[in-house]
């Protein structure tokens, strides 16, 4: 089954349609809903209600956008509403997740692989530049793209991904001090 | 390692993973909700063509009740019953019913989750 057909399966109400569309993004939809929300029982929560209301709405899908484009959009939002609506003290917008850092007596510097180094660079930026970089990078969303999904302007998105940048190189480079690495600008 | 860092990273460490169970909760809370999905069914005759319809209707109309039938018309007849055909105004009556069938048909949303 292709996008198209899927499309007017889910259209048509086939639950294989709606099947196929959550096989092929939910990884990707969660992925946002992760970087916005930083918690895992709120993020499984607003995936399900993203897929929940794409569906309901997919009618408005006109095709001027990727399918996917279109879904991270709707999951962005939700996460963010969700995140809004999170109490105060539940917040971890400057908190560092408690998995990412190293044990007690641990050498933070060499315990940390790659991944959590990573995942430890992202906790140190706000929620939108966090999901900003990880639609850049890794769904390898364009600009454009971008300023759908999140509704910021295209010169806010670059500024936000040049910061972003900065910052978790500068993380990075701490942690990963064996790495020789450049960033490149898009 | 290519020169760039950040995506070799953000691909090596891939997706966040999604719950196994999603498609079984998704599905499941659309039919909780019962969901109304919107009809796509095209409506019987495009609005194009009940526009066309109308405004072929309303000439005739117009100029049947136009002295000797002109079709350049300075300004609006009056319109004298007599003159118009019971069959112009049959039609106008018919496109009027369907055009309002027609709309009703297209606001109606139809449910059909599975």
């Amino acid at each position: 089954m292709n996008e198209t057909e899927a499309i007017a399966r889910c259209l048509r109400g086939e639950a294989q349609g709606l099947v196929w569309v959550m096989r092929t993004y939910k990884h990707l939809v969660h992925t946002v809903c992760m970087r916005v929300l930083r918690h895992r029982e709120d993020a499984e929560e607003a995936t399900q209600d993203a897929f929940v209301k794409a569906f309901q709405n997919l009618a408005a899908f006109q095709g001027g956008s990727k399918l996917g484009t279109w879904l991270y959009s709707i999951a962005y939002r939700t996460a963010l509403s969700k995140l809004r609506s999170r109490k105060p003290t539940t917040s971890t917008t400057d908190e560092v997740p408690a998995q990412f850092l190293a044990a007690p007596g641990e050498d933070r510097t060499e315990a940390l692989d790659r991944k959590r180094a990573l995942d430890l660079a992202l906790a140190e930026l706000p929620e939108e530049d966090s999901t900003i970089v990880t639609l850049f990078y890794l769904h390898e969303q364009s600009v454009e793209e971008i300023v759908t999904i999140t509704g910021l302007s295209a010169s806010n998105v670059k500024v936000k991904l040049h910061r972003s940048r900065k910052r978790m190189h500068a993380t990075l480079q701490n942690l990963l001090k064996t790495e020789l690495w450049t960033i490149h600008e898009p | 390692m290519s020169g760039d860092l950040l995506k070799d990273l953000f691909h090596e460490a891939g997706l966040q993973e999604a719950p196994a169970d999603l498609e079984k909760r998704v599905l499941a809370q659309l039919a909780k909700a019962a969901v109304r999905q919107p009809s796509v069914e095209a409506p019987l005759v495009p609005r194009w063509a009940w526009t066309a319809a109308i405004g072929l209707c309303t000439l005739l109309l117009l100029l049947s009740g136009a002295e000797g039938g002109q079709l350049s018309m300075p300004a609006l007849p009056a319109l004298r019953m007599g003159a118009i055909s019971p069959w112009i105004l049959g039609s106008l009556f018919c496109a009027a019913l369907l055009f309002a069938l027609d709309t009703a048909l297209r606001l109606r949303s139809t449910s059909r989750v599975r």
